[in-house]
């Protein structure tokens, strides 16, 4: 994820990592990272994620802080529980994958490059 | 192709979701995206997060979701359709042709592709459900998605970053983000490919395939590698991972 303040709302930390706070710490699907204590509204981005262990670049010169996601069990899966993913279409219209439950889904990448 | 199979296999309950990875986001992907006038969802993703969330290494490629939610095949190469005999003799080039694009052509008329199983593997999915035996446990699609250390995770960081920071315009700092991703992520095409694509090429429609140093000027261009260099380190015939049932 990405920012320019120092904290964001717990929500949109949750949504853009997808993580979400629950009383046993942070979990994606049935895997959870415990903490020393659950997040408020916001949370402070660097803390937090060094407490999860997530990996974060900050850049002074332009003001972004940049969170990377998890490394746990050395695979880029921590589950196969589909992430939601909320991305545009040409017009601005946000999509989101979880709209499509019910049907099997291909969710193809390519690139004009 | 694509199309024309989802047309096809929609009506047994199936989707496609095409996702065109380009910081450019429409500026770069709409010409592609109107011509091929998708009736399924075709979305834009500014900033790789199909790298980050799924493992999307290189294109195409593609990740199967069932009717729960539940990932059944990892990210993996993707081919099309075959629609005619593949004819893998290096192609003919009107004279003139940069040196540079011949060298891409010839390389990229080497790449393996498992069209035939991989489209046999969809359909025998799309047929079978969760007793196909294309359609992974979720244990086995976690043990096969891409390997993901804590230098690769910083990795992410990087590409984010530097994708934000060429979208504000500071093109020269996203170069710093892009290769330190480079160097952290060095199994991702696309990491490459995106940074690659974002110099200057000559102009018209080869602009973003160039990818390397110009010829006039090879000492400006910024990254370690380019995509004719890297693709023969590699051997065009190990660009895909062959089709793993």
């Amino acid at each position: 994820m990405l920012a320019k303040t120092p904290t964001v709302a717990t929500g949109d930390f949750e949504r853009e990592t997808g993580w979400e706070f629950k009383p046993e710490g942070a979990c994606k699907g049935d895997v959870c990272i415990a903490l020393a204590e659950k997040p408020g509204d916001r949370v402070s981005i660097v803390e937090i994620a060094t407490a999860m262990g997530l990996p974060v670049v900050v850049d002074d010169k332009h003001g972004f802080i940049a969170v990377g996601p998890e490394a746990l069990g050395n695979r880029a899966l921590t589950t196969a529980q589909a992430p939601e993913l909320d991305l545009p279409d040409l017009n601005g219209n946000v999509f989101k994958l979880s709209s499509l439950r019910g049907q099997k889904v291909v969710v193809y990448a390519w690139a004009p490059y | 192709m694509w199309q024309a199979l989802r047309d096809e296999l929609h009506p047994q309950g199936f989707e496609l979701v095409t996702v065109g990875l380009d910081t450019l986001g429409a500026a770069g992907c709409r010409t592609f995206m109107e011509a091929a006038q998708p009736t399924h969802p075709a979305l834009l993703d500014q900033y790789h997060v199909l790298a980050r969330s799924l493992g999307v290494i290189n294109i195409p490629s593609a990740v199967w979701i069932d009717e729960s939610g539940t990932i059944v095949r990892p990210a993996e190469a993707a081919p099309s359709p075959r629609q005619r005999p593949r004819d893998s003799a290096p192609p003919q080039l009107p004279p003139g042709t940069p040196e540079r694009v011949v060298g891409m052509m010839t390389e990229a008329a080497k790449i393996s592709s498992d069209s035939e199983a991989y489209h046999e593997a969809l359909r025998d999915w799309i047929n079978n459900g969760k007793d196909s035996r294309f359609a992974l446990t979720p244990e086995q699609v976690i043990a096969r998605s891409r390997p993901r250390d804590d230098n690769v995770a910083l990795g992410h960081a990087h590409f984010e970053l530097a994708s934000a920071l060429e979208l504000e315009g500071h093109h020269a700092d996203a170069i710093t983000h892009f290769r330190r991703a480079h160097e952290l992520v060095p199994d991702s095409w696309t990491f490459r490919r995106q940074a690659w694509s974002l110099e200057p090429g000559p102009e018209g429609p080869l602009a973003r395939f160039w990818q390397g140093p110009a010829a006039d000027n090879p000492e400006a261009w910024p990254y370690e590698g380019d995509w004719l260099n890297d693709i023969k380190e590699v051997g065009a015939e190990n660009y895909n991972d062959p089709f793993q049932p």
